[in-house]
């Protein structure tokens, strides 16, 4: 691996241990609020033009028991839940202010549920998110939003003008601008950045003041002119499946010879690939339309929207191989899979289907079956 | 992806069954309504049958969804899941179905009963709907399940989306989603929705929802006038019946039964010793566990807050399609599965109190995550506002393997000991 350029290195810090990391304690000490979101169906730009900071609610980057979690949420909850269930009971998330979900799966809803119950926390908001992209969902989607933007003006005090949001829109517009210019540079042959690097950066980029997010990752566009991540030739992968942060797991997969040049994820391309269309008169119905529009979940209908998403991106990032992980009781995904996988065969892209739990890195198991994997692509290749 | 042509419908088999398990029960009666309920059951599948001899059309749909309206355009019904995991009891192939399902590529944390039904489409077990209506109603996996159905089978078909709380605008979002339904059963079939039949089933469905109250104000009676079957039944009989002058009659004759009970001051079982809170569903294929929890330990289901409770909510046969959306808010499991928290556990509260129970026992299905996902916190609030023990039960809805029944004897042999200590 190459040296990580400066702009990295400072990522990485203000991120480190989340979600006790600096930049969220930084915003935190000069006396302002933090509102965690369950969902890519949460609109960030509601809470940034209410003066909040909006943070992406994470678990642990590691696989453990979650003994404290496993008391309050039944094991058979998605291990995402109960991971950032066991960190607020380890009392990880004690500067959050609010939290805000998305009744999207039973996952995210129940995690909603028990955290009400049980981690005292002063605004707590759900949103009900249809699962069509109709005319009658939109409407019915923006009210909640108007219905959200008016619980967190009670709560923060202040009132959220169109200026705010229109604000609150150009700089989130602009994330997502410098996030897909840094996935173009992936459709090159040896790209400057890595799949594992490139999900640290996009986790980043909801963990932290989005002003600061872009001036770094401005920086980083330059600072990866001339590298190469990963000396190649790879078989080029990508990832899709459950939410995903640790970034350890990618790496594992391209430390078995691989690089990871894209991926359908919602910490990766989901969170940022479509933008707020900010002409518009009303920002708050804008935000509305695109946060139900955003490539979509697998818990969205019809499911092929999904799929033609992948399709796109497979011969957009020239894909040789799909790496599939879902986490045990991810339901909507897991769902999925069996179509997903034929499509992909039919137009000769094969897939390594991995049940994981979420957090975890590199293990044994996962390296045998990447490997494996590899092995198989290769010597498609070389046929 | 298509249906292999694999075997035969194996509906005949099932209806030879339920006609034996009948005559069995003619020649041994109990409670009349557990005959009717047979009776039913064997009309039910008959039905589907004559169908498909008949080539009439079928539509295939998952649980909750509005079989008035499926009865107002005058379409055979079947129920997905119930006719897969009916199936899968009486033919006695769990292992077979859940085999297909593994090589189909659901993983074994799925919802077994949408394996089950993933594995009946594959192996060519159901008749062929014409097409298919799906909701999310009541999980993740009822929301899913539709898509590898249509793709196995090549037919059309429309999901229902149902939002997840009880609002105004959310009622009005899913009857534009029932009116899309009405325009797709018209096309499908190229006939015009009957209102006034449609309306006819709605009174009907309000009336078997007020039979259910009624019942439940009966069952708040010491001792306890129901069996525990009785719920089990209701419940598959609202899920297959709603919208029908049978499902009137079923729940009339059981509200009958209870009331007679009542009025004699007798119990559904010669002596009650625990009054029991059920929560979430039994395992299907033990069923006799409520049997022997009768027998052995006197101990009754007085009240099932996730299967047989209906907040309010009444229907209007003149606003036909409103009615149906609004039903889905309030009627019993989706309100429950489907909704904030609150619902289900001030429900479970209120329900502990007004039906003196003594403990209460939480069937905790693996495969189940919205309603496990709450177990400690129902746990917590039966304790702490009503003072009463739970037990979970790990169990399998449908998959035997899992936790026999065995098993879970021994695990609630310990609970009413412990409960008989605390009397």
């Amino acid at each position: 691996m190459t040296a990580v350029p400066e702009s990295m290195a400072k990522i990485k810090d203000l991120c480190n241990d989340f979600p006790q990391s600096r930049a969220i304690l930084d915003w935190k000490k000069e006396g302002k609020k933090v509102v965690a979101w369950v969902c890519t169906y949460v609109p960030e730009e509601v809470i940034m033009a209410a003066g909040i900071l909006p943070i992406r609610m994470g678990g642990i980057n590691r696989e453990l028991e979650l003994e404290q979690a496993n008391a309050y949420l039944y094991i058979n909850t998605c291990s995402f839940a109960r991971s950032c269930l066991d960190l607020a009971l380890r009392k990880q998330y004690d500067y959050l202010d609010g939290l805000a979900a998305g009744a999207t799966c039973d996952g995210s809803r129940r995690l909603f549920d028990v955290w009400k119950n049980y981690i005292p926390t002063p605004f707590l908001h759900i949103l009900s998110v249809p699962r069509k992209f109709t005319e009658d969902a939109h409407q019915l989607y923006r009210e909640e939003v108007e219905e959200f933007k008016g619980h967190l003006e009670k709560f923060a005090g202040i009132k959220i003008t169109d200026q705010g949001l229109k604000e609150a829109i150009q700089v989130c517009n602009e994330t997502r601008q410098l996030l897909h210019q840094l996935y173009a540079l992936r459709k090159v042959d040896n790209p400057p950045i890595s799949g594992a690097e490139a999900l640290e950066i996009t986790n980043a980029s909801y963990r932290m003041p989005k002003p600061q997010f872009n001036d770094l990752l401005r920086q980083l566009l330059q600072e990866l002119k001339g590298r190469v991540a990963l000396p190649g030739p790879r078989p080029r992968l990508m990832i899709n499946g459950s939410i995903l942060n640790n970034h350890e797991f990618i790496q594992a997969v391209e430390k078995a010879g691989s690089i990871v040049v894209i991926d359908e994820l919602c910490t990766g391309t989901r969170y940022f690939w479509r933008l707020v269309e900010n002409n518009k008169v009303d920002p708050l119905a804008a935000i509305a339309r695109r946060y139900l529009d955003n490539t979509p979940c697998a818990r969205m209908n019809p499911w092929d929207v999904r799929l033609e998403h992948v399709l796109n991106m497979i011969k957009e990032y020239r894909v040789q191989g799909a790496v599939t992980e879902i986490i045990r009781y991810c339901v909507p995904y897991a769902h999925d899979e069996p179509l997903l996988r034929e499509r992909l065969n039919q137009i000769g892209v094969p897939v390594l289907e991995l049940d994981v739990e979420y957090g975890m890195g590199e293990t044994g198991q996962i390296k045998t079956r990447v490997e494996a994997f590899l092995e198989m692509l290769q010597g498609r290749e070389a046929r | 992806m298509t249906v292999a042509t694999l075997a035969k419908p194996r509906i005949q088999q099932m209806v030879k069954i339920l006609e034996n398990i009948l005559a069995h029960r003619h020649k041994n009666p109990t409670y009349a309504s557990e005959e009717l309920y047979y009776e039913l059951m064997v009309k039910y599948y008959r039905r589907i049958m004559e169908a498909v001899e008949q080539e009439r059309t079928i539509v295939g749909h998952t649980v909750m969804s509005p079989l008035e309206v499926f009865y107002g355009m005058g379409i055979v019904p079947m129920h997905l899941e119930s006719t897969s995991m009916m199936m899968a009891i009486l033919l006695g192939n769990y292992a077979e179905f859940f085999d297909a399902a593994r090589s189909f590529g659901l993983t074994p944390e799925t919802c077994s009963a949408h394996r089950l039904l993933a594995a009946t489409v594959i192996q060519n077990s159901l008749p062929r709907p014409d097409f298919i209506v799906w909701t999310n109603q009541v999980c993740d996996n009822t929301s899913k399940s539709g898509d590898a159905i249509l793709d196995l089978y090549e037919i059309p078909g429309i999901f229902l989306d149902r939002p997840y709380r009880y609002t105004t605008r959310e009622v009005e979002y899913f009857t534009k989603e029932l009116k899309r339904l009405v325009q797709f059963l018209e096309e499908q079939t190229g006939q015009k929705m009957d209102y006034d039949r449609l309306s006819e089933a709605v009174a009907r469905s309000q009336r078997v929802t007020e039979l259910y109250r009624e019942i439940a104000e009966l069952r708040r009676n010491i001792p306890a006038p129901a069996r525990n079957r009785c719920f089990l039944n209701s419940m598959v009989v609202e899920w297959l019946y709603a919208g029908t002058q049978e499902a009137v009659e079923y729940f009339e004759l059981v509200r009958d039964e209870i009331k007679e009970r009542v009025d004699k001051g007798v119990g559904g079982i010669p002596e009650e010793r625990f009054r029991i809170l059920t929560l979430f569903l039994p395992p299907s294929y033990e069923w006799k566990l409520m049997d022997w929890m009768e027998q052995e330990y006197g101990a009754v289901s007085v009240m099932e807050p996730y299967c047989s409770w209906w907040a309010k909510g009444d229907m209007d046969p003149a606003k036909p399609l409103e009615s149906i959306a609004e039903k889905s808010f309030y009627r019993s499991l989706v309100r429950q599965m489907h909704g904030p928290s609150e619902g289900i556990i001030e429900d479970a509260v209120q329900a502990a109190i007004d039906y003196k129970a003594d403990g209460s026992i939480y069937f905790a299905h693996i495969g189940c995550r919205q309603a496990c996902a709450l177990i400690r916190s129902m746990k917590d609030a039966l304790k702490d506002d009503v003072g009463i023990p739970m037990i979970a039960l790990d169990c399998d809805i449908i998959d035997p393997s899992l936790s026999p029944g065995e098993e879970m004897r021994g695990k609630l042999e310990g609970f009413f000991e412990m409960l008989e200590d605390t009397k």
